[in-house]
């Protein structure tokens, strides 16, 4: 697995086409194929030089246009595993600046080279077309540009942030190389990062042209040189005249790292290191920039945050490729309807709409369809906006969103996911109504928080059709999909959900039925850890501050008033009923339920919550306290609000993979991650266990079973892996 | 939907019904169009009405054209609650919603004929409404441009495609906004905005300029105009009532009858499964549910005191007696009868026979339904009397008696009063456009709406729908029920 002692693959003959037409531009189309996408990646920089080599010896050649198949990849970055792969920094410094002296090379060659654009262009392979003389894309959908190192806790190796900054300024560079924004080709097109736009067809012989025309151009001095960087910063308007000099430069950059900063909790140092190459880059220039990016780059690949980052984008990319349903058994959702136009209801059709399926969504009244109706149609304008979607795109998925309010139109239907208030009478009433009307083959999807599908199930007539579709809100932002199925459901409908919930671009995660599923089930005991605390005398905030300390995005209690007091005690006392005093509701989680206080949707939870979209700094609703009948004046240490929470949720993830709720360690990581936010650096809660060693987090469980009681009964898994002295993921 | 009248189709041999499709999963995957057949309800398949449809569920010529399903947008006032929306966004509105509720892929359907009459800078209104009602990108789609006639004339249109066995499933239908008309400059105006666009240098756009003069810049609007005669359709109406004697008390009459039954229409609830409730963007906040032009609370007084628009002296065509223009779309789901029922569908009726007819503008503006009624009857082998519902659009009271008295001279009078044809019960029986408002070419579609639902509610088994058309044109189509 090292890539050092791994010979370098040479580049696959049959992978590049070398074809020199009679204007001397020789078309270099390199295929999609392995060996390519690892002849540009970092892991392979001697091969490039190769191909250099060849296009400086060869005197027919007079500019290169690099390019791939029609439809293809551009570039495929350095695969996961190599950059994984790494034991020691300098082994990765060496890369990296092997790397980026192939890129040198790539844009100091005498014979202008153009990168032709027709697919997504990422990481190494968008450096390497800002390595070239110019670039031209399709005008394409899916032509996307971006770097999201930074996402894998690394910077960008082949100096393509300050490539980005020479060409199109600071800012830009920022958005691309730290905030990790991916570009559709009019965005980058008006940024600057590429410099031609035109239709697929024509690309080639444009990028040809474009070729040609830097070689009859007059090869700029070193003066002319200069001056052109200056004039990257010449004032266009009162932004440009602000980084203009220095210390708009400076400002700006340290509103970035501030904000770099602020939200990562110094947890994800990528963002502000790559803040730091561009600052260098500021002051110093390219050279010291360069050097800077390649010993950031070894720090960090070889950083734990890194490491589990790219643990768990292996593990997703693992995810995808394994099938755990029977995939040729999927059918087509062409026609889904949604009941309940609420956040959830709404925010599953609008990832409907774009999963391709004709949406009906189905509330109690014109006001509610208005509503759901317009909570799809924010989400849209706002990828209109942002230039995910086109103006027209949105208009035609619009089209394909109808609202009613009675059961017309379910006839047709191939998947109806309900989506109301978690009550099983009242599912169970929506389920007789709609099978009453849909065709013998429609799928019907429940989203529910915690209610087992085999309870709602029997209602059913075709319970076989049945299975739990288990979203979290806001679901355009949480990129998962919790699929449950029941001993009746049929692997076709398995297939269908989980294909559909790919389409909808989430994480599927396959669990088995059961009170709570994996997300709520695992969720629960951390929440009512976090509620015991709170009647021990820690202080809300202190509680939440710590969790978010540790890398959660929201602390437990913000959490509870958001997903609702009274709903988390519902799913709590499901659980408890259940699994027996192991999970018994707080007290005080009962108490507050009684006051009236069901968090954010009835203003009154841990935290005040002013009407309307007032987003500032959530303070703590004091009366809390009183209600509860305590002072909050205990101070615990950070580290013991960290582990109780954390290890809850740990401890019983090891109960569920033990009783089989989930399929692999590597799910419950996942679904952890994107599901509940447990912090993505530190790999999800198996792989912490892994982390800390098992024997480790026995002690500390067993410590707090001491002092707290039955609820901190370890996992039999957690005993098990003790006593062996074994991980749960080999290592 | 018993039979009442003799007259009735003949049965051709009697051949085994459509097979119906299996209801018992399919083991492997199935095509959409599989699912869809799956879709279909139970229907019990005790009717025996022979069919020699070909596998491909096209017609073949003993099929007849069967309206599966009809909707409507509820018909505002131009500035009303729909005026944000276009024709075209109202049309694609409403045929998005006819498929989804009456469970058609987009993509099954063949053919779209779309009207509009009022002219926009957005028509041709059919390509719009294929993309905006997430039609198949592949349709094929036709505009229909026939005034108030158009989207009977699309029915028309999508019937013959389908009795020539060109389509199983087609939409019929037309929008208006008369809230979007658009408003012109004159041309001058218009060649200097052009001039000035392609001009390069600063002469050429000072050149350009100078050509406008002062008149140049007054805007105009649509006036409508027929081009024989020279006038405007109210103009004839005028013209009409007083050749034809109608004297003002009658066409009011007539005018507070058709509101008085509208309104009494919508309180029982006769609309309510052909009117979609608009929930439209970008708010979404507002449901548009009803037709607003509807006076629940008319009185011959208050039509008494509006002023003749035409002609203040001597006139009697005034608002009260007029269709008022609207914002609005209808729209009819068409198929073969052989599809219809393979696929589960109860039609609402069946297309039996049509008719267009040209009259003399200038001898007979307004009257084209009263030539085209006759003939579209002979052509369906019936008889005024044999027609339980007649939906006659009233683009004027003076029009609508002017046409009974034409039929009635015509001797085909039927009832003790020689002077009418169609006596007052059988015709708009629940309101007209004068109540309802007038979105040009979308009443053809609400009357083929309405009046099979009047068959089945009264199971009266034949239908009369009819409409002039602009200055001379009429059109007329005879609907039916039953097997």
């Amino acid at each position: 697995m090292i890539a050092f002692e791994k010979p370098l693959a040479p580049i696959d003959a049959s992978a590049l086409s070398f074809d020199v037409g009679a204007d001397g531009v020789a078309v270099v189309t390199v295929d999609d194929a392995e060996g390519y996408a690892a002849a540009i990646s970092p892991a392979n920089s001697a091969d490039l030089g190769a191909l250099m080599d060849r296009i400086e010896r060869d005197a027919a050649i007079r500019a290169v246009v690099l390019t791939s198949p029609r439809d293809g990849v551009f570039a495929r970055g350095a695969g996961l595993d190599f950059l994984r792969s790494f034991k020691f920094g300098t082994d990765a410094e060496r890369v990296a600046r092997r790397f980026a002296q192939a890129l040198g090379r790539v844009r100091k060659s005498p014979k202008p080279i153009v990168a032709a654009i027709f697919g997504p262009a990422s990481s190494s392979g968008f450096e390497l077309a800002l390595a070239c003389h110019a670039i031209c894309a399709a005008d394409d959908a899916q032509v996307i540009v971006a770097l999201p190192e930074v996402e894998l806790g690394l910077v960008p190796p082949g100096n393509g942030i300050l490539r980005i900054a020479e060409r199109a300024g600071i800012p830009t560079a920022l958005a691309l190389g730290v905030g990790g924004a991916h570009l559709r080709v009019d965005a980058a097109v008006r940024a600057g990062v590429v410099d031609e736009a035109c239709p697929g067809c024509i690309l080639l012989r444009v990028a040809r042209e474009k070729a040609l025309g830097l070689v009859d151009a007059p090869k700029p001095t070193r003066w002319e040189k200069s001056t052109e960087l200056l004039a990257t910063f010449a004032p266009k308007d009162l932004r440009d005249y602000a980084l203009g000099n220095p210390l708009g430069r400076r400002l700006l950059l340290k509103k970035a790292r501030d904000e770099a900063r602020a939200q990562a909790h110094g947890m994800r140092p990528s963002r502000e290191r790559a803040i730091d190459v561009l600052d260098l880059f500021v002051s110093k220039g390219f050279a010291a920039a360069a050097e800077e990016e390649a010993r950031v780059f070894g720090e960090l690949s070889v950083s734990e945050t890194a490491h589990r980052l790219l643990d768990v984008a292996l593990a997703r990319d693992g995810k995808e490729r394994e099938p755990p349903v029977r995939a040729d058994l999927a059918e087509p959702v062409a026609r889904a309807v949604v009941i309940g136009g609420g956040r959830l209801g709404s925010g599953i059709a609008h990832a409907t709409l774009l999963a391709g399926a004709r949406v009906r969504m189905k509330e109690k009244d014109d006001l509610a369809v208005g509503r759901g109706k317009k909570f799809v149609w924010d989400l849209l304008d706002d990828q209109t906006k942002s230039g995910a979607l086109r103006s027209s795109e949105r208009e035609a998925l619009l089209a394909r969103l109808t609202g009613t309010t009675d059961y017309t139109g379910l006839r047709s239907a191939d998947l109806v996911v309900e989506s109301v208030f978690e009550d099983l009478a009242l599912k169970q009433s929506i389920l007789r109504d709609v099978e009453a009307v849909t065709h013998p083959r429609c799928i019907y999807a429940s989203n529910t928080l915690g209610i087992p599908i085999g309870r709602i199930a029997h209602a059913s007539r075709r319970p076989e059709l049945l299975v739990g579709m288990h979203y979290f809100a806001p679901v355009h932002a949480i990129p998962v999909v919790e699929v449950v199925r029941t001993e009746k459901t049929e692997p076709w409908v398995l297939a269908t959900v989980t294909a559909l919930g790919r389409k909808q671009g989430k994480l599927v995660i396959v669990v088995r039925d059961g009170v709570g599923y994996y997300t709520s089930r695992v969720l629960a005991p951390l929440l009512n850890e976090a509620v015991h605390m709170v009647s021990e005398g820690v202080p809300v905030e202190a509680i939440d501050a710590a969790l978010v300390d540790w890398g959660f995005s929201c602390g437990p209690l913000g959490t509870l008033d958001e997903i609702g007091i009274d709903m988390a005690a519902h799913i709590a006392e499901m659980l408890h009923a259940t699994f027996g005093d192991r999970l018994q509701v707080p007290a005080a989680l009962e108490r507050l339920v009684k006051e009236d206080r069901k968090g954010k949707k009835n203003g009154r939870g841990f935290y005040k919550h002013a009407r309307g979209k007032g987003t500032e700094p959530a303070t703590v609703d004091r009366t809390v306290y009183d209600a509860l009948g305590i002072a909050p004046t205990a101070k615990f240490p950070i580290e013991e609000v960290q582990m109780r929470c954390a290890l809850a949720l740990v401890n019983e993830a090891l109960r569920c993979l033990g009783d089989g709720v989930i399929e692999s360690a590597r799910d419950g990581d996942l679904a952890a991650i994107h599901a509940l936010r447990f912090p993505a650096f530190r790999g999800g809660p198996f792989r912490y266990v892994d982390a800390l060693g098992a024997s480790e987090v026995l002690r500390r469980v067993q410590s707090y079973g001491d002092r707290l009681g039955a609820r901190w009964t370890p996992a039999p898994m957690l005993e098990e892996l003790a006593r062996n002295g074994e991980r749960i993921y080999p290592r | 939907m018993a039979t009442k009248r003799q007259k009735r189709r003949p049965d051709g041999p009697a051949t085994p019904p459509v097979q119906a499709p299996p209801i018992a999963p399919p083991v492997s995957t199935p095509e959409p169009e599989a699912l869809e057949a799956l879709a279909a309800p139970a229907v019990p398949r005790t009717k025996t009405r022979p069919s020699s449809a070909s596998a491909n569920g096209k017609a073949s010529p003993a099929d007849r054209v069967a309206i599966v399903a009809g909707l409507r947008t509820p018909f505002t006032r131009p500035g009303g609650a729909l005026r944000e929306h276009s024709a075209a966004e109202l049309g694609g509105m409403l045929v998005a919603e006819l498929l989804a509720r009456f469970d058609r892929r987009g993509s099954d359907v063949e053919l779209l004929a779309f009207g509009q009459a009022l002219p926009t800078l957005r028509s041709p209104i059919a390509a719009d409404v294929a993309v905006t009602s997430g039609l198949s990108r592949s349709v094929e789609f036709v505009d229909v441009q026939r005034g108030a006639a158009s989207s009977l004339g699309a029915l028309t249109l999508v019937a013959t495609a389908i009795r020539a066995g060109e389509c199983g499933i087609a939409v019929a239908g037309g929008a208006e906004s008369a809230s979007d008309v658009p408003v012109a400059v004159p041309r001058r105006l218009a060649a200097a905005l052009g001039e000035l666009a392609g001009a390069s240098s600063m002469q050429e756009r000072i050149r350009a300029l100078r050509a406008i003069e002062t008149r140049d810049l007054v805007p105009f609007g649509f006036a409508g105009r027929d081009r024989a005669t020279g006038l405007t359709l109210g103009e004839l109406a005028e013209r009409l009532a007083k050749e034809e004697d109608i004297s003002r008390d009658e066409q009011d009459a007539y005018a507070l009858l058709s509101h008085k039954r509208a309104a009494e229409a919508w309180a029982q609830g006769i609309f309510k499964d052909d009117v979609f409730h608009v929930v439209a963007g970008p708010a979404f906040d507002r449901p548009v549910i009803v037709d607003d032009a509807v006076r629940r609370d008319a009185t011959a007084a208050a039509f008494g005191e509006l002023r003749p628009v035409h002609d203040p002296r001597w006139g009697t065509v005034t608002e009260g007696n007029s269709a008022p223009h609207a914002d609005g779309a209808a729209a009819l789901l068409v198929m073969s009868e052989a599809r219809a029922k393979a696929e589960g569908y109860v039609p609402l009726g069946f297309l039996r026979s049509w008719a267009f007819a040209a009259a003399d503008a200038q001898t007979s503006a307004l009257l084209g339904a009263a030539f085209a009624i006759p003939r579209a009857l002979d052509r369906a082998k019936l008889a005024l009397a044999d027609v339980g519902v007649f939906e006659l659009h009233e683009e004027f009271a003076a029009q609508v008696l002017a046409t009974d008295r034409a039929l009635a001279s015509r001797g085909s009078a039927d009832g003790e009063d020689a002077a009418r044809a169609i006596d007052r019960e059988r015709l708009n029986a629940h309101g007209g456009s004068i109540a309802l408002g007038h979105p040009v070419a979308a009443t053809g579609a609400r009357l083929v709406l309405t009046a099979l639902r009047e068959l089945q509610r009264t199971s009266k088994q034949f239908a009369v729908v009819a409409t002039s058309a602009s200055a001379g044109l009429g059109a007329a189509v005879v609907l039916e029920v039953g097997p």
